[in-house]
């Protein structure tokens, strides 16, 4: 039993969210295109369980009971993390929020029949740095 | 031995995709950079779309390719096919699909942005230069 324990909290924690920033140079126009997203689960749709954890000194990569999946904290990241990028002047923010209120075990296309119980945010930002 | 075929070419089938779509409609270019590919356990990975073949039935098999700079540098190598001189309004965002929580994983990266061309940077530069009209009375 205790393997079963094992895996299942394995998994629990690897899908259990994820902060990431990430750019590339784009060399024709010599513009910087910086991308991050951040997803968490919610109860009830409001209070949060765990998110992926935008915070910069982050040891760990997800967070239990606070939501870093805001649009202000993402938008945050994004600006401190273009300061190093050529001027730093952010342009062009793009936004791709995403929330699932009927919980579905992945996989299965078997949904929890009682809506906004177990819910999903998951919010991506991209943008150019002139 | 037909079997292990079969299921070769099954994964190859399923594996990893890199494409670049090109539209020309309406005097806009704008192109669309996709990339996906295929994790164990959300970590390893098992195929992923080959950049340096987009639209090709190839994919690197046991690495992933699934990331921003292998979209900007299937964008960067569209600009230069296309005859484009830079690009405008990139925007990208990622999907994913999972089979039974965490055992396998699909993810694509999506990167789109409209192309300029040569010829409209030159219209761009002439309106510019071009004294604005004087206002309706």
């Amino acid at each position: 039993m205790k393997p079963v324990k094992a895996i299942m909290a394995a998994a629990a924690l690897l899908a259990a969210g994820c902060f990431s920033i990430e750019h590339a140079r784009i060399q024709a126009t010599g513009e910087y295109h910086v991308f991050a997203s951040n997803y968490g689960w919610y109860l009830f749709g409001s209070l949060p369980i765990v998110c992926g954890n935008a915070n910069p000194d982050a040891v760990l990569p997800f967070v239990f009971f606070r939501d870093d999946v805001t649009m202000d904290k993402i938008q945050r990241r994004v600006l401190c993390h273009s300061k190093n990028l050529n001027s730093g002047k952010v342009c062009n923010l793009s936004y791709y929020n995403d929330n699932m209120v009927l919980f579905e075990f992945p996989g299965v296309n078997f949904p929890v029949p009682v809506p906004y119980v177990l819910t999903y945010r998951g919010i991506q930002l991209s943008g150019g740095v002139k | 031995m037909k079997n292990i075929i079969l299921l070769a070419a099954a994964v190859l089938a399923v594996s990893g995709c890199a494409s670049v779509d090109i539209s020309r409609e309406g005097g806009h270019t704008v192109a669309v950079v996709e990339n996906s590919g295929w994790y164990l356990f959300n970590a390893i990975p098992i195929a992923s779309g080959d950049p340096g073949n987009p639209n090709g039935r190839t994919c690197r098999l046991f690495s992933s390719t699934v990331n921003l700079e292998s979209n900007i540098a299937m964008l960067d190598r569209a600009i230069c096919e296309t005859g484009a001189v830079s690009c405008i309004d990139t925007v990208s965002y990622t999907t994913d699909e999972k089979v039974f929580a965490i055992l396998l994983r699909r993810l694509s990266y999506h990167t789109t942005a409209e192309l300029v061309m040569e010829q409209e940077t030159a219209e761009q530069k002439e309106e510019e230069t071009q004294p604005c009209s004087s206002p309706l009375m």
